[in-house]
């Protein structure tokens, strides 16, 4: 019989951190990972945030991540563009400080992934690749282990961190999901690595070395009035182009698949001439689920011997594009609440609550209670997505665009363009229910 | 660029003997509306012949949105076994 402490579903940031936090203070761990190896089976848009790796592991370790050229590039910028069908508005903000004291780096997660896992074997922590868990062993009511896919892959443990991300395979078969996920609490996004020349990509984010690099959320036109939300982000010689949407809008609108939608946003003259000749090049073609139900949506996180953490907790922030922070900072925060729990050798319900407790006390839950009727007022209203990106092009182009016109009829003419195209009171709604969104 | 061609990019290693993805009852598909699964698959799965509907999960990329939109949880949706399925290179 094989016997551990912990079981960590998944080898993800979430699973490893939780790993990390266990093995490092001596308990036994063993992680699950279906993949061929740690990464091998992970996707997300690429932007890795600093401050959670920091808190888990030490300060040191950026430095470290560095030497081990396990990163792609130190977001010195970071942009939104608004597209309409033939311009773009830019807004952008870049910093000098985050040159010194980074904030966040690009990663490939296959590569990332892969050394983040040997790091946490180096505490202590077994991680077991190319094995599914099929299900829980179960004992009056209560989680006594996992079954995996190999000859007699019975594990039995004191407690369990599901970490298997978005779809709540397991998470439903530990009674703490009622329901699976719905349309309306997911985008489907698709990415492609397009290979690119370091020197180019330097040219085109104006930034002097492979190093540091800059990050460009995409609004408008391309989604097709669908909520969405495209990203660019430089990697050190490749482009990661990808495009989210919430699978409720392509549902409804049942007209274009999400690779379509990637290659509108490809074919829109100001990514098509950034990307130049490599536009039509990709090394790599993948897709993934985004959580975007936020507060609402989540399971319950902890019960009997029993943890759930990032992206199968829903824990993601979508509207600052932030999840891998979620995923560390939970992953911590669970493996906190386990030391806690064997230096007690209370693995009840009631006393996990404290994992509950620690993610309400920390930006987590604040961040996913402040925003949670955003995604909704988003979804319901289409505008933000198509008619806004699009008027702002269409009012900069008529402010900007010299032909004799005296200035003050031509605000009048913008003026006339947003009411007749949103209307007024339609306008003064749509801020209110922003306000309302954002403000939480 | 086809989606044949984006798929072909990536590495995958198939378990050809034990299908993921299976359709539950064909009946259902038939007398489906929209059949959301073929427009939301971003691997273009999902292939509807007349009469039924082709699964080609080779090509799967394990997302997961076919199981979330088929209104009939018709779909029999597991992760490939342990080492199989989709191998990202890069991620």
């Amino acid at each position: 019989m094989i016997r551990f402490d912990v079981v960590v579903i998944g080898a993800g940031p979430a699973g490893l951190s939780a790993a990390y936090k266990l093995a490092s203070s001596g308990i036994k761990v063993a992680v699950v990972e279906k993949g061929e190896y740690p990464g091998s089976k992970n996707v997300m848009g690429g932007v890795l945030y600093l401050s959670p790796l920091k808190k888990l592991i030490s300060e040191t370790i950026v430095d470290e991540m560095l030497q081990a050229n396990v990163v792609e590039r130190n977001v010195i910028e970071q942009n939104m563009w608004f597209l309409s069908d033939d311009g773009v508005i830019k807004a952008g903000h870049r910093n000098e400080k985050w040159k010194t004291s980074p904030n966040a780096f690009t990663v490939l997660r296959a590569k990332f992934d892969n050394w983040f896992a040997k790091k946490v074997e180096k505490t202590g922590a077994l991680i077991i690749s190319k094995t599914k868990v099929e299900d829980f062993i179960w004992e009056n009511d209560e989680i006594i282990g996992v079954k995996t896919s190999r000859p007699k892959g019975e594990i039995y443990c004191k407690a369990v961190v599901i970490a298997e991300g978005v779809n709540p395979i397991l998470t439903l078969k530990a009674g703490l999901r009622k329901r699976d996920i719905t349309p309306k609490m997911a985008a489907i996004a698709v990415k492609e690595i397009i290979p690119m020349s370091t020197e180019r990509i330097n040219d085109i984010f104006g930034v002097g070395n492979e190093n540091e690099g800059a990050t460009i959320e995409i609004i408008g036109s391309w989604s097709k009035g669908m909520m969405g939300i495209g990203f660019l982000y430089s990697n050190k010689d490749s482009i990661s182009l990808g495009a989210g949407v919430l699978i409720e809008d392509l549902k409804q609108n049942n007209k274009f698949t999400p690779y379509e939608l990637l290659q509108n946003l490809k074919e829109h003259p100001a990514i098509s001439e950034l990307l130049g000749e490599n536009k039509n090049s990709a090394n790599e073609y993948m897709a993934h689920l985004i959580p975007e139900g936020g507060y609402y949506s989540m399971p319950r996180l902890y019960d009997n011997r029993i943890l759930v953490v990032g992206d199968a907790g829903m824990m993601v922030n979508s509207i600052h594009r932030e999840g891998s922070n979620h995923a560390i900072t939970s992953g911590m925060l669970a493996g906190e609440t386990l030391v806690d729990a064997f230096e007690k050798g209370d693995f009840s319900r009631k006393f996990l609550k404290k994992y509950y407790l620690k993610l309400r006390d920390s930006f987590i839950i604040k961040d996913l209670k402040k925003y949670k009727d955003l995604t909704s007022i988003m979804e319901k209203n289409h505008q933000f997505f198509e008619i806004y990106p699009s008027l702002l092009n269409d009012a900069a182009y008529r402010f900007l665009n010299v032909d004799g016109t005296p200035k003050w009829e031509m605000q009048k003419e913008i003026f006339e363009m947003f009411r007749k195209r949103r209307g007024l009171i339609g306008m003064t709604i749509d801020a209110l229910k922003m306000w309302k969104g954002v403000r939480g | 660029m086809r989606i044949e061609d984006k798929l072909f990019l990536n590495r995958y290693r198939t378990d050809e003997e034990n299908p993921h993805l299976k359709i539950i009852n064909m009946e259902i598909c038939k007398k489906c509306k929209n059949r959301p699964c073929i427009n939301c698959c971003p691997a273009g799965v999902y292939e509807w012949d007349g009469e039924s509907m082709e699964v080609k999960f080779e090509g799967c990329l394990e997302c997961g949105t076919c199981r979330i939109v088929c209104p009939y949880q018709n779909i029999e949706w597991k992760y490939p076994k342990g080492n199989y399925g989709i191998l990202y290179k890069f991620g």
